[in-house]
């Protein structure tokens, strides 16, 4: 080497080894902008459509609901039209259905129902008896005659039956007869007792109005009763999770998925629940990694291994240098018992296991190493990404413990559920072990109380 | 003896993520970072994007680095991968330009003792890509030419060459700087 290239290579060294031009502050400012790395405050794209999906699920059953309301309302109406009135039929009285009716006024002023009246004046006259079919589902329902007017003296005296009205609801229809055989006044009317008083002219109903009213609301307790009678089916569950991977003390990742379930009703309390979900998985070792997870790295025919002159001057504590980024997008096959505790069965516990397979896998580390044979055993530091899609299936690597609160939207039930994952075995093609916290939005389907 | 535990102990604090340490530590090892992706990419702005790459890669893996060795020579492979990486993505690898036509014998040292850091920039941005990056590899950073070979993915035989025409292509330009300078 000519002296003039040791010179020149010795200035280049002196004048480049602290190249400073005062702009340290400047440069500062300038990694800032990208260092620490801010946690992206916008939500992840899963969980925005998670939460859309939920809230048009919500709005779409209820709108449905509203609907399908009106309509049973109107089917029943037109129905009723082509109804033969005049049909009796007690078969159907039950006394279980007195209730439903206590509270209802009924004004007979245009029903054909003529009540007898007598005069008073008149004491060989046996007293009036009013045999009435009324369209009452309950003995006690109350019936209301208006005053009669002054014609009615003259109206002829003897016993009068009136035509008998039927409520048709479906499968229920019910006559009422009424027998009053008081007769103390000039002008008797006969109800029976208590029913004058509950009545309401602001709420006075013709018939039709009436039956139509009734039909409505018999419709939804027929609903109502159908759903207790359902509670032996399979109900269907929608729902996002929001949730957090984490290892160790490195830093916890924040995930999302969406899934269905499945529920089997298998005693008054337990329900067997299983389904299938789709879920993004990241997961972060900076500080430190698992042996399992790092020995699965080097072990990679492309990775830290091959790079060192030789695998068995590698450090031993290569492990320690490494920080790895994972993301995963699984399928997640969820099996789990849930245990209703309470009669109400407002909320349950839940326990299970749960199973993954893998749409794609994408690792991400960097790593240091270094070899006494290269450099005097300088630290080199290296990055490396692989990628694989549609491998793998690990059974039963994580466990299921929740807490559901269930809170009823119309028949439909929408259920909040912490819970908690933790790792039975190990994830993907780098063993990563996992465990995750979150909350399940779910939307159970047919409303059944489970 | 006194600043490597000086260093040691900002290292430490760089460790636990102290931000204000990192300043520190980026603003004392500042000149010493620029000084070396300079040399390579010949250009202040990529220089020190590609500085400011290196210190984040220092902040994030210094967990890992042992204090019983020399932070520097640790730094100086960051510094000088990073740059690399800069120049691959940059696609600056260029053809070598023909500068070996008359090769002077002998340059007066004195010039050479008067270049300065925009003298020496000034020479290199005649190299191409291929020829000041060998240069500086093998005569200022110190690999070998297989390292050169498997850092730059060309053949060593192709190193040697590129670092010879490197050398004349200086002395070349170097004799007119003199003669200019003269």
């Amino acid at each position: 080497m000519k002296a003039s290239d040791e010179e020149l290579i010795a200035q280049i060294k002196v004048v480049f080894n602290d190249y400073d031009d005062g702009l340290s502050e400047q440069g500062w400012a300038n990694l800032r902008k990208k260092f620490p790395e801010k946690e992206n405050k916008k939500l992840p794209i899963w969980w925005l459509s998670g939460i859309a999906a939920s809230l048009l699920l919500v709005a779409g059953l209820y709108f449905g609901e509203v609907f399908n309301t009106q309509k049973t309302v109107l089917q029943l109406s037109k129905h009723k039209k082509h109804e033969p009135v005049g049909k009796p039929s007690t078969d159907h009285i039950k006394p279980q259905n007195d209730s439903v009716f206590e509270n209802n006024t009924i004004a007979v002023e245009n029903t054909p129902i003529t009540p007898k009246v007598r005069q008073q004046a008149s004491p060989a006259i046996e007293p009036i008896t009013i045999h009435t079919e009324a369209p009452l589902m309950a003995s006690n329902a109350p019936v209301t005659v208006k005053q009669p007017d002054k014609n009615m003296d003259t109206a002829p005296i003897g016993e009068t039956t009136a035509p008998p009205v039927v409520v048709d609801h479906g499968n229920m229809t019910a006559t009422a007869k009424v027998e009053n055989k008081q007769a103390t006044g000039a002008t008797l009317i006969e109800t029976p007792k208590n029913t004058a008083e509950k009545e309401n002219p602001a709420t006075k109903l013709s018939t039709q109005e009436f039956l139509n009213k009734e039909s409505e609301r018999l419709a939804k307790q027929q609903n109502k009763n159908g759903e207790k009678n359902n509670t032996a089916n399979t109900t269907i569950d929608v729902f996002t999770g929001t949730f957090f991977n984490y290892h160790d003390n490195n830093d916890a990742k924040l995930s999302a998925g969406v899934g269905l379930n499945a529920n089997v009703k298998v005693t008054k309390n337990l329900v067997f629940s299983f389904g299938a979900g789709i879920s993004q998985n990241k997961v972060s070792y900076e500080n430190k990694v698992p042996t399992e997870v790092s020995s699965s790295m080097f072990s990679a025919k492309n990775s830290g291994l091959s790079l060192a002159p030789s695998s068995t001057v590698y450090s031993a504590t290569a492990t320690n240098d490494v920080s790895f980024n994972g993301q995963l997008l699984t399928i997640d096959l969820p099996m789990a018992v849930k245990f209703y505790p309470t009669k109400k069965q407002d909320f349950y516990i839940s326990t299970g296991i749960n199973s993954t397979s893998y749409l794609s896998q994408k690792y991400t580390y960097n790593y240091n190493w270094s070899n006494f044979m290269v450099k005097n055993g300088e630290v080199q530091s290296r990055q490396e990404t692989e990628k694989r899609a549609f491998s793998g299936f690990d059974f039963a690597n994580s466990a299921i413990i929740a807490i559901g609160i269930n809170q009823n939207i119309g028949k439909n039930t929408l259920i909040f559920e912490p819970y908690y994952k933790p790792a039975l075995g190990t994830m993907g093609d780098k063993n990563l072990r996992i465990s995750s916290a979150g909350i399940n939005l779910k939307f159970n389907f047919n409303g059944a109380k489970k | 003896m006194r600043e490597k535990q000086g260093l040691n102990e900002l290292i430490s604090y760089c460790k636990q993520g102290n931000l204000r340490y990192q300043e520190l530590l980026y603003k004392q090892f500042y000149g010493y970072a620029l000084g070396i992706c300079i040399r390579y990419l010949n250009n202040r702005d990529d220089a020190l994007e590609a500085a400011n790459d290196s210190f984040i890669k220092v902040f994030k893996s210094i967990g890992s680095f042992n204090e019983e060795h020399d932070f520097k020579p640790w730094f100086r492979k960051i510094l000088i991968n990073t740059s690399l990486d800069h120049k691959r993505r940059s696609m600056r690898f260029s053809e070598a330009l023909e500068l070996t036509d008359t090769i002077p014998q002998s340059i007066h040292t004195s010039v050479i003792d008067k270049l300065s850091a925009q003298d020496i920039l000034g020479l290199m941005k005649h190299l191409n890509e291929l020829q000041r990056t060998v240069f500086n590899l093998y005569e200022i950073d110190g690999y070998s030419h297989k390292e050169i070979s498997g850092m730059l993915n060309i053949p060593e035989s192709s190193s040697r060459t590129y670092l010879t025409r490197a050398k004349q292509a200086l002395q070349q330009l170097l004799a007119n700087h003199s003669i200019y300078t003269r």
